[in-house]
């Protein structure tokens, strides 16, 4: 029973990592990339970690893996905001200049 | 006053921490685990974050609503992901990208924070820049402009404000 | 056992997609692209990184999981803000 849901949850995860990916590479524009990769990623490594998770039963290793995935969360939308951000200021500037 | 005792819930949140990476619960463990949360404590005293871990009250009062909030978010992820996928795997893109700004009600920096990254987690939009009061926001698709601009997102946070 | 299989699999699966994503790497033509593909890899590398350590059964592995995701984090942080203040010419 348990196997059942760990092969549902690692297969859901590596096919959004792989969907992530793709995105990524077909994208004409750094706003569309960031799209792809702010979401995807952040759900298909989620996935993963939570499919380990159970696969360990109820465990010290499993809050280490509630936390990095607590982080992981938290912290990868922010970094690609981020990345958005720095890229729209130094368009700006340099539509300024010219 | 308060800030020359020792904030007892700082050292609590470290000491969890310190337990969960040390994986046993044991009498050195926990000395040494003090020690260090001592000195990590007393090393941070005078920064920002380490005073504002008990005046989060506006969070922790409605715990309920936060809780929806947090099951609200999850169900949106998933379906963003499930949007992109469509998206990438069709044949040809059928995209149109644009860039809109808006003007938020909310007053409260943290709540603003927790709107920005909810943003990003939507289906079709993406934050780009926070600016006192106004979001400036990138989406993939025209129909998702109407879903930026009274999002649930917001009301539930307007829920959460008013107290 | 199954799981175990499952794992090795997996493992493989992800390690061609990182090869996929250093291709975005190499042909970007700005900045912020190079760095959207390694912030990709780099959470990439946190899934590899557990899936080995549950089939090699040492569980230290995660503790250097955990602090590679923090340092992670902060170079994104940084390599973002200097794109942001020198912004390069490019022909």
């Amino acid at each position: 029973m348990k196997t059942i849901f760990i092969w549902i949850a690692l297969s859901g995860g590596l096919f959004f990592l792989l969907v992530g990916t793709i995105g990524i590479l077909r994208f004409p524009d750094l706003y569309t990339r960031a799209h792809s990769a702010a979401k995807c990623d952040t759900l298909g490594a989620v996935l993963c970690l939570f499919a380990l998770m159970l696969y360990n039963g109820l465990n010290f290793s499993s809050f280490k893996l509630l936390l990095i995935i607590v982080f992981l969360w938290i912290t990868a939308p922010t970094a690609t905001h981020l990345i958005a951000k720095a890229y729209h200021k130094g368009k700006i500037r340099e539509n300024q200049m010219e | 006053m308060k800030r020359d005792i020792i904030s007892i819930k700082a050292l609590v949140l470290y000491m969890i921490f310190w337990i969960i990476l040390a994986e046993k619960i044991d009498f050195q463990v926990l000395l040494i685990g003090l020690l260090i949360n001592i000195m990590i404590y007393l090393f941070n005293k005078n920064g920002e974050s380490s005073c504002h871990i008990g005046k989060r009250y506006q969070l922790i009062k409605r715990w309920k609503l936060f809780i929806c909030y947090i099951l609200l978010l999850m169900k949106e992820i998933v379906i963003a992901s499930i949007d992109v996928a469509s998206i990438v795997l069709s044949r040809e893109l059928n995209i149109s990208p644009r860039i809109i700004k808006f003007k938020t009600r909310l007053k409260g920096d943290l709540l603003k924070t927790i709107l920005a990254n909810s943003i990003t987690l939507t289906p079709g939009t993406l934050t780009i820049e926070v600016k006192n009061d106004e979001f400036t926001v990138h989406c993939i698709t025209k129909n998702q402009i109407t879903g930026v601009k009274n999002s649930k997102f917001e009301e539930l946070l307007l829920k959460i404000e008013e107290q | 056992m199954m799981v175990e299989k499952l794992l090795i699999f997996s493992s493989v699966f992800l390690s061609l997609t990182i090869l996929l994503c250093t291709i975005r790497a190499i042909k970007g033509p700005n900045p912020a692209d190079r760095l959207i593909a390694i912030n990709v890899i780099g959470t990439k590398t946190v899934v590899l990184i557990s899936i080995i350590s549950f089939i090699l059964k040492e569980s230290y592995f995660l503790d250097v999981v955990l602090v590679y995701a923090l340092i992670s984090f902060i170079a994104s942080i940084i390599i973002s803000n200097s794109i942001e203040t020198n912004r390069r010419e490019r022909q």
